[in-house]
Order: C-alpha cells, then structure tokens, then sequence
C-alpha cells in the first residue's frame, strides 16, 4: 500500500524536476541577454566573454530607448500585429473550415494550390512582392507594410488539421436544424477551435512583431519603421552597440510574452480541467 | 425562376465587368502613350527656346507665357492646381490631370543645365486609340453579353446538357475579344513607340523621360481580366445547373465564399509573383540593368553542373532531420508541462522562450556553448572525461552542431501546437480506457498518439519545409562556413537574389527546392495521410 | 500629331518670394551613433537652404541597405543622396543610376583636387565622379604595444618583411599558465577576403588578372601561393594564430582576443577604432599600427575601403541634392567624423590639420600608409561579390583539409574563371 502511494509521488517529483531543468536550459538565452543589456559597450567584447556585468548599467535601457523613436516603432508594431493577426485569423479560420469540411468540385486542388503554396521559398517573393505593391503605390504606406502578411498559409493549413480532428457531429446536428452554414461556423465550430485560434494568434503575432526583411523593404520614413528594423540598427557591418540592440531586443520581447501569457490558458485550460475531473 | 433570374444577373455583370476593365486598360494605355508624345513635343519647343529670349509667336501652335516663374505659376494654378508650385522645385517630368485634360510639364535648365529657369507645359491629346480597339472592345462586350444571358437561361432549366457548354460560346467571344484586343493594344504601343526616340540603359533612370507602358505587361493584364471574368461566368453557370443536386451547391458556394479572403490574397501574393519567378528563371535578371537577355534553361543548367548547389542540396535534407527529432521531443515536453503543476505556465512560458528570442542572441549564447576553449560543452566533457572538440569549426560537426540549436529553438513552437493538440483529445476516451485497465503508457500511444496524428502530419510537413526555408541560423551563426559545411539552398538563393543581383539564377534554385520540397510533401502525404483519415 | 491644343512656355527667373517645402532624403548605412555625425552637416546645409528639409533614414545593415537602396532606385523613387559603399560602384555605374558629379562640383563649392587622388579614383570612372567621397581606410596590423614590451622585442616598422613578422608573432605566442594551451596569441588569420587581400598583394600577387576577367595566372601564380602559403602557415607550421572560425566578424573570436590584450597583431581598418576608444583614452590598451609585411623584394600594397555620398540619376530634386551630398562630404562634415574616429578624411588638408590633434596618435600612422593604397577589387569590378564568395574556401581547405595551397588555389581559379565569364 505505501509503495502504491509513494509511486505517483515519486513520478510526480521526477517529472517536476525534469520539467524545471528542461526550462532553466530554455531560458538560458534570454538571461544571457538581459545580462549583455546591463553590461558596458566594451564589456561585451572580452575574451572569454562575461557571465554577468561587472555593475549593472540599467542606464542602458533608457539610452538605447531614446537615441530612436522607439515610442513610434513600437506604435507601428502595435499597428502591423493588430492588423496581421485580425486578418490572418479571420482568412485563417474560414479556409481552414472550408478545406476540412466541404467536399465541393476542385476542393483537393484548392488545397493542393494551398499547400503548395506553403511551399514557396518566401525569400524569393521578395522582389515580386515589391514591385506589386510598388505598381500598387503602396511602397512606404501602412497598407504596404501590412499588404503582404495579410493571410498566412500555414495558419489556412493548420486551422484545416485542426478542423479535421475535431467531431463534426454537433454542426450536422445544427445543419439538420436548419442552421446556416456561416451561424454554424460562428457559433459551434469556431468556439470549439478556441485553443486552435490561441496558437495560431500567438504564432501570427511573433511572426508579425518579428518581421524584419519586408518592413525593412517596403519603407522608407522613419515613421513608418518597427520595432525589430528599429533593433537592427544598433548593429553595423564592422561595429554592433551589444548593450544597446540587447536591452531593446529585451523591452522588445515583453510584448509578445505577454501575448504568450494571455493565450496560454485558452490551448491549457480545458486540459487542466479534463485532469481535474 | 428565380433560380434563372439570378444566373442570368450575374452573366451580365460579369461580362459587363470585363468590358468595363478592358476599356479601363486600354484608355490608360492610350493616356500614358499621348502623354510620351506630347512630352516629346515639349522637349522640341524647349531646344529651340532661347532662355534670354522670348520665343516669337509665329507659326507655333503655342501660347508661350514670358515672365518670372511665380506669375506664371500663379496663372497656371486655375488649370493645374495649387500642386503648380512643384514647376519650380521639381527636376523632373510631370503629369497634371485635371478632370478635364492632362497636361506634361518638362522643366527648362540654364545652359549649364543647373538652374531650373522656366517649363514647358504642353497639353496633352485626348486618347487616341485606332477606332478600332474601340468597337472590338464594345463588339465583343455586347455579343459576348448577348450569348452569356442566352447560355446562362439554358443552363438553369436544361437538365442535361452540361452548363460549361452552354456558355462556352459568350466565353470563347470574350476570349477572342481579348486577344484582338491585346495584340491591337501591343501594335498601338509600337507605332508610339516608332515616333519617339528608342529607349536605351541612359533613359531606363532619366526623370526627364516617361516610359511607354510594355505591351508584354499590358497583354498580360488584360488576359488577366479575362480569365478572372471566365472563371466566374463559367462558376456562375456551374452553380445554376439543375443538374447539381442543390445541397451540393450550396456546399460549393459557401465553400468558395470561405476561401474567397485567403484565395484572393494567395493569388495576388503569392501565386502571382510565384509564376513571376518561374518567369524570371529563364532570363538573366538584374533589378537595375535594363538588359534582361532570355537565357532559356541555362540557369538550370548551371545549378545542376555547380558542386556547390549539389553540396547545398545534400546539407539541406541532412539539417531536415533536426525536424522529427524535435517533434518527439516537444510531444514529451507537451505531455510533460500539461500536468496540473503549480508555476507549470511559467515552466511553459520558460520553455517557449527561444521561440521568440532574436537570433543574434541565440548565436552568440550558443557560440559561446560551442567555443573550443571556453566552451560550455567541453567544459563538460572534460569534467566527464572526454576531449573537447571544435564544435562549429570542425566541418564534420558544425551541421549537427547547428541542428541541435534549431532543435532547441523549434521545440517551444511545436509543443505548444501539441499542447493545444491534446486538449482535442476527449478526457471521456481516456478515462474509458483507464477503467478498462489500460496503463497511462498505453493510453499514450494507443489513444493520444493516434488522436494526435493530424497535428503530427501538420507539424512534420511545415517543419521540413520551414526547415528547408529558414536560414537565419546559418546566417547568423556560420555563413555557410567552415568548408561550405553548413551552406544551405536558401541562403544560396538569398545570395544569389540579393548579395550578387542574380535574380534569374535565385529564381531558378527557389523553383528547384520548391519542386523538391512538394515532392517530399507528397511523399510524407502518401506515407501518414492514409493513417490520419483512418484515425480521425 | 494634330490637335496640340494648348501649351505653355514658363520662363526665367528661379527667384521665389513665398518657399514651399521641399523634402529632401538621404539614407545611408550606419548606426544611431555614427549617424549623428552627419547632423550638423544636415542642419547647416538646412540653415542654408530655406523651405528644405532632409529626411535621413538610415539603416545600420549593410546588406538590407543595399536591398532598400536598389528596389528604391528600381521603383523610381529613390533617395535623394546616398552613401555608396566602393564595392557597390561598378553594379551601379554599370546600370547608369548614378549622376556624373564633375560637371557639378564648382556649383557646390567642391573642387575635386582637394581629394586624395587614389581615393577619389574609386569613384571615378573616366573624367565621370560618381561619389564625394567620405572618409576611407587602409588595411593595416594593429599591434599591442604592451605585449610588444612585454616579450621584450622592438616594436614592427613598415614595410617589415613577412620573415620580420613570424619572428615576432612567434616570441609573442605564449601559454601563460603552462598548462599546454596557448593564452596568448602572435596574430589572427581572418577568414574575410578584406583581411588578407593587403597580403596577397604585398607578396607580389592578385587574385585576379589586371583586367578583372580571369583568376588563372594571378590566383595560381608562385606570388600569390607564396603569400597564401605565409597566411596558412601562421596556424599551421608556427601556430602563432587560432584555427579562423567561421563565426561573423562582429562576433567573431579574433577580436575579442585583440581587446582583451591576448592577441598581438591584429589586421583590420580604420573602423575599428570607434569600438575601442574609451579603451584607449583610459590606457587599458596601448596599441600601434603598422603596415602590413611584404615579401622581400615586394612592396607593400594595401586596399582603400571608402564611401562617398552619390546622387541617383532619377532624383527629382538634383540640384539640392548634389548641393547636399557636397554638404556632407565636405570639410566641415569630414572633421567631425575624424573627431568620432571612424575614418580617414578623405581631403588631405583637413586630415593633416587633425591628425595631430589626434587623442588616438594612430592617425598618423594610418596617414603613412594611404602611399601604398590602391582601389580594392570590388570597386573595379561588378561581379567581385560572387568572386568574394569563394575566397574563403582557399583558407578553409587548406586550414581545415589540409590541402595544399597551390593546389586549392588552381581550382578556386577555374572556378572563379567560370563565375567570370557567365
């Protein structure tokens, strides 16, 4: 009897501390950079590189803040995220739905078209891309800079496996009731697919915040830049300010942390509530 | 009946749509090319114009206006606008379009072509297309709208004949139209062309010169408005067939409309300059040069000779591998953070942290992992006993050593795809199995695995691809350094599109890998599909 | 042509009484911190130009600059001036984008005799000047006085002969704990062609042939292979430099370990000073500088890495905008940009007035060494980029792969004969 009681004890701490050690190797990165964010532009650059700072130079954190408008930059982020991740989800949700449940002339090629669209080496629409929005005369425009992520494939495709494995009984119930098939999607399927939207949400979100090529490519002014391009130009082809690009890359991050934590309980929580039952 | 009416309604706008566009282009065209003429005219009143002197009056068909720049912007403001004040700033040619007429502007430089002094405004023609562009353009509009009403009427009540064909003949005149109407177009452009002076590299980047528009792209467009216009009519008549049964109609309507947003964008954005590409790798292609020569497969040719594109291929499907491997692990870490812990959303969050960390960082925290002397893992390894190793110079080990950095990234992502992939997994069929005495073991792999299979499918074939597109790694970490031991296909094709301006040649490789990776697709399609239908 | 119905000859007389504003862009690469160097320039030349304004937007990445400044010019709306780097010179003279700055420069105040002629060739093609040039840097050895001292020999003088330099690295290598390990090291081989192009030509050999169309005959001469043979020897036979990695130069190890006072002669540019300067003034490093060494019987010859402000052909406002770009390549702009140590001036008169004010005393140094400068490869050719690509191969497999050099160098040649003629 104690043996059985102490089993899933053990099991329980075992795993806990499996867990704890997995994250503190995950997490090493980012202590690594808040650590270079404290440092002096010099200290940096030693050989072995330190640990820690000599004395913490938080000073660091406002100068890198105010040599750019990073207030704007992180407005334009703000903006170019909100719009991305509104569309992409609402695109995202509708074709994903349509490919997993309509059996309709063509809907195999349509996906065929759609995955293989997955496929594109996405560095080589570059030059496209621009000369479109370009002949568009969108080029160093909001619209411009938002244009070309405005639905992502790869949430089409995963919003289509998540459709997939979910039971489709309830929308046939809905459907004999009469129910219309955009009612249907708004008020059964959607709901049910709430962690599937969380992640994809949070995945669309870093992408937008983290994008750097195009927004690099399709603007001009200094009022239309973000916050990534606004991080890389500490970093120069024979000099790069560490302290500077890190403790902006740190403030940076903070935004889509808080996303992570703010869509976590919705792909968790009905995991943690089946576990409790 | 109403079934009939709406049909027909919607054959009409279609074709009136495509009229309506193709007029659009071909009086844009007609504009653009009266505005190069009447540019050139411009440019002969200006070389003949003595800037200290005030042109005579006599034979020319103009209304030359002497005196300081600002009166005559001022008089000139009734006609262009308050934008006349760009006539003093502004180096180069403009084009006022007032609601009325268009004007072209070219500026006038002292003699050491320093100074603007004055500018020519020249009032430009109205649009002088060949009649008959025009009554092709209207001709095959009507009839077409004629014989689309009849086809779609017919396709609403016949029950046998198959709808395409019914309107095959409304849509084979808009084709025809089209056509004509393109080479019209093309042979207009040229006869302008003829009458102004050839383009050559110096004019590619002259302000003071307007570019005709390029028949090529002009006949591409309006092939573009026609197969839209076809698409529709033809899906049009397709939907208004009784022959459909109707609930699979209405199934297809409202499957289109779903994918409407996503398709349209696809199209525009990623279609479109997709076969932009495929186009381009035929071409030695360069973003500034205006010589452009069409080279056929000699791209191709060249990859395929090249050991370095083979070496590339042959590191791109090694670094793939890193992929499956992450996807164990980040089940096993999924399954492990999805206990009821306390702090477990912080262990998470912890967990998904280099998912979003910049890749400078990752280099340099892993540079420093990787480091011969005061690495971490020889640190490690000689405490342990063993020899330290050259991670990342050692050609032999820097793949593998790079993999386990994208494994260590990647897992973040995937076990959150996980972590919301197990919530699908009905707590009822667990505890169902539990009763029967399954062990969690068993209930993993004989229930959670297989319920998972759409997400494992979906995660294996965006992580080779992601894996064979992504080369921020590389970039960052090796530049396909040491001995070419970690070049990758992309960072070639990054190279080669923009490092050496060879636009054609990257377009090509993208068209390779992008070949390679549906096959593999297809493959992994083939191998896991069956087994994911059969599960869900 | 019938039916020109109305048209207007606007004349004389520029002079205008109410200014509208005019926007004037410049765009360049460079970080926050270099950038605000160019802003009192930018300032004067606004004071100096009512109802203008520049908007300067700069990007610190070399690579998306380009990327930003050739899909600009492409789509017809460039910037209005634009720092060109030298490699990108020939690409873009080629393609006709840039303006022909000559017949300007007496409008702006700008008498091209008061560059350094070598400098300005980079950017000449013909009587055609294509850039004001900016500031420039010879590739030179940074050497660590302090450890100079230490090992007791006397500190190296130009035009030193490579034997010189082994000998000097050699007493410099040490392992200073004696646990079999070196902890400090002579020198640095650098993987990067802009570290050992000065090399290769200090021993009488080229990687390519005079006219830029072949690498068989210069890659593969005994000149060439000797001056490699040199460069791989100092990790290989003497052991005086750590293994190149392949890390990124900014991350790179060879650096780190000049800062730290454990690396004695380390070959870089001019660029190198802003990174270390607080180092300098505090005394924590005590560095010279010195050319790089020559074969014997060779000369020393050593690549100028410059940029200058260009104005594309399709700016709307050239006037202003050749006025600008004079602005900020003149002497005024020049000098502030000394005082920050970034570069060499690229006006004689005005380095010469600062280098003795220099706090870093390596100006002058630096100033000796512009004799033996000549333009690099990349600004006498368009395709040098690709041929860059393949430079480090050479060191690569003769370092990692042991192969030996003569060799390695007849096949990188062929291969770089192919990329030559495509």
């Amino acid at each position: 009897m104690p043996r059985n009681a102490r089993a899933p004890q053990m099991a329980r701490l075992t795993t806990a501390v499996a867990a704890v050690v997995v994250a503190v190797l995950m997490v090493a990165p980012f202590l690594w950079m808040v650590s270079t964010a404290l440092m002096g532009e010099f200290e940096v650059l030693q050989y072995p590189p330190p640990l820690l700072p000599a004395s913490p130079r938080w000073a660091n954190f406002r100068e890198a803040l105010t040599t750019l408008p990073f207030d704007r930059f992180f407005l334009n982020s703000a903006i170019v995220a909100l719009v991305t991740v509104t569309s992409q989800l609402v695109c995202g949700a509708m074709g994903g739905y349509a490919l997993a449940r309509f059996r309709f002339p063509g809907a195999r090629a349509v996906f065929a078209v759609y995955l293989g669209a997955l496929m594109v080496p996405g560095i080589v629409l570059l030059i496209p891309r621009f000369l479109l929005v370009d002949a568009l005369g969108a080029v160093d425009t909001m619209a411009g800079l938002v244009s070309a992520e405005l639905v992502s494939v790869w949430g089409v495709f995963m919003m289509r496996q998540f459709f997939i494995s979910l039971p489709r009984e309830t929308e046939d119930a809905a459907r004999i009731d009469g129910a219309g098939e955009f009612t249907i999607f708004t008020r059964i399927a959607l709901p049910m697919a709430k962690p599937a939207l969380a992640t994809f949400a949070l995945f669309a979100f870093i992408d937008a915040w983290k994008a750097l090529l195009w927004p690099l490519v399709v603007t001009r002014s200094m009022s239309l830049r973000t916050v990534e391009v606004g991080i890389a130009s500490f970093h120069g082809l024979y000099y790069a300010n560490w302290p500077y690009q890190m403790a902006a890359a740190v403030t940076a991050l903070l935004p889509v942390f808080a996303v992570f934590l703010a869509t976590q309980k919705y792909f968790t929580r009905g995991i943690q509530l089946s576990g409790l039952r | 009946m109403t079934q009939e009416r709406r049909a027909v309604r919607w054959g009409t706008i279609l074709a009136a749509l495509w009229l309506l566009g193709v007029l659009a282009i071909v009086y844009r065209v007609g504009a653009a090319a009266e505005n190069a003429l009447a540019l050139e005219e411009a440019r002969s009143v200006a070389s003949s114009f003595d800037a200290n002197q005030r042109p005579a009056r006599t034979a020319m068909r103009y209304v030359p206006v002497a005196g300081p720049i600002v009166t005559v912007v001022r008089t000139m403001k009734r006609q262009l606008g308050p934008a006349a004040e760009r006539l003093r700033t502004e180096e180069r040619v403009l084009i006022w379009q007032t609601w009325r007429q268009r004007f072209i502007s070219l500026p006038v430089k002292d003699a050491d072509a320093w100074d603007i002094v004055g500018a020519v405004v020249v009032a430009a023609n109205p649009v002088d297309m060949p009649w008959i562009v025009w009554v092709v353009t209207v001709g095959a509009g009507l009839l077409a709208l004629g014989l689309l009403r009849r086809g779609m009427r017919l396709a609403a009540t016949d029950r046998e004949t198959a709808p395409y064909y019914l309107v095959a003949d409304g849509v084979a005149v808009l084709a025809i139209g089209t056509a004509v109407v393109a080479i019209l177009v093309r042979g207009y452009l040229q006869e302008v062309a003829m009458r102004l002076p050839p383009p050559t590299a110096i004019t590619r980047f002259d302000p003071m010169v307007l570019q005709l528009p390029n028949g090529r792209l002009v006949a591409l467009v309006v092939a573009g408005v026609w197969a839209a216009v076809a698409a529709g009519i033809l899906g049009t008549a397709w939907l208004a067939s009784p022959s459909q049964a109707l609930s699979a109609r209405r199934t297809a309507r409202t499957a289109w409309g779903f994918l409407a947003p996503s398709g349209v964008h696809l199209l525009l954005f990623t279609l479109g300059p997709l076969a932009f590409t495929a186009w381009l790798s035929l071409y030695r292609w360069d973003l500034l040069a205006t010589d452009r020569p069409f080279i056929g497969l000699a791209n191709y040719r060249e990859l395929l000779r090249d050991p370095q594109f083979w070496n590339a291929l042959k590191n791109t499907a090694l670094y793939a591998l890193y992929v499956p491997v992450t996807m164990g692990l980040a089940l096993g870490a999924a399954v492990l953070l999805n206990q009821p812990l306390r702090g477990i959303r912080v262990l998470r969050a912890m967990v998904f942290l280099p998912a979003i960390v910049s890749y400078v960082a990752i280099a340099m925290v892993w540079q420093w992992i990787y480091h011969a002397d005061y690495g971490l893992l020889n640190h490690v390894l000689q405490r342990l006993g063993g020899t330290g190793h050259d991670w990342l110079g050692d050609p032999s080990t820097a793949l593998p050593a790079l993999m386990v950095v994208s494994v260590w990234v990647q897992l973040g992502y995937q076990m959150v795809v996980y972590l919301a992939g197990l919530q699908g997994v009905p707590a009822t069929l667990l505890e169902a199995a539990r009763l029967d005495g399954a062990g969690s073991w068993t209930r993993f792999w004989r229930i959670t695995v297989p319920l998972l299979r759409p997400v494992s499918l979906y995660l294996l074939v965006t992580g080779i691809i992601w894996s064979f597109q992504v080369f921020a790694l590389v970039y960052v970490m090796t530049e396909g350094g040491p001995a070419r031991s970690t070049d990758v296909l992309v960072y070639q094709i990054y190279q080669n599109a923009w490092e050496f301006r060879r636009m054609g040649y990257a377009s090509a490789l993208s068209w390779v890998l992008f070949a390679l990776l549906i096959g593999l697709t297809v493959l992994q399609w083939r191998l896991l599909n069956r087994r994911v239908e059969h599960a869900a | 042509m019938k039916a020109w119905s109305l048209g207007m000859l606007l004349a004389l007389c520029a002079c205008a009484p109410d200014t509208p504003v005019t926007v004037l862009r410049m765009t360049s690469w460079q970080t926050p911190a270099e950038n605000a160097l160019d802003l009192p320039a930018i300032r004067a030349f606004e004071a100096a130009h009512p109802g203008v304004r520049v908007e300067n937007e700069p990007v610190a990445n070399q690579a998306e600059y380009r990327e930003k400044v050739i899909t600009s010019i492409a789509s017809g709306a460039p910037p209005d001036v634009f720092l060109l780097d030298n490699i990108d010179v020939p690409a873009f003279v080629e393609a006709s984008v840039l303006l022909d700055l000559r017949p300007f420069a007496p409008r702006v105040g700008v008498s091209l005799d008061d560059y350094y002629p070598n400098v300005l060739e980079i950017f000449s093609r013909g009587s055609a000047v294509y850039a004001f040039p900016k500031g420039f840097s010879p590739v030179v050895y940074y050497y660590n006085r302090a450890l100079f001292e230490a090992a007791g020999i006397p500190e190296p003088t130009d035009g030193w002969t490579w034997e010189e330099f082994i000998a000097a690295a050699r007493a410099l290598t040490r392992d200073t704990d004696g646990d079999g390990v070196t902890d400090q090291w002579g020198t640095a081989v650098m993987r990067p062609f802009y570290a050992w192009q000065a090399i290769v030509w200090s021993g009488g050999g080229d990687i390519l042939a005079t006219d830029g169309q072949r690498a068989s005959g210069a890659l593969d001469s005994p000149e060439t292979i000797a001056a490699l043979e040199f460069l791989t020897s100092l990790v290989l036979t003497h052991g005086v430099a750590p293994r190149p990695n392949a890390f990124r130069a900014v991350t790179g190890n060879e650096s780190r370990l000049f800062y730290s006072g454990r690396l004695a002669l380390l070959p870089s540019g001019h660029w190198l000073i802003p990174n270390i300067r607080p180092q300098l003034a505090a005394g924590r490093l005590r560095l010279g500088v010195v050319s790089v060494p020559r074969a014997p019987g060779a000369t020393v010859a050593t690549p100028l890495f410059a940029s200058g402000w260009s104005v594309p052909r399709n700016t709307t406002h050239r006037k202003l905008a050749v006025a600008l770009a004079a602005a900020l390549a003149g002497p005024a702009a020049q000098r502030e940009r000394l005082e920050a140590g970034l570069e060499l001036s690229a006006m004689p008169s005005v380095q010469d007035a600062w280098t003795p004010h220099d706090s870093s005393g390596l100006d002058a140094a630096f100033v000796r060494q512009v004799a033996s400068g000549r333009p690099p490869w990349g600004a006498r050719i368009a395709r040098f980029r690709e041929v860059e690509a393949q430079l480090p191969d050479i060191l690569d497999q003769v370092i990692i792969q042991g192969r030996p050099v003569a060799e390695v160098t007849r096949d990188v040649a062929r291969r770089l004969d192919l990329v030559l003629a495509r």
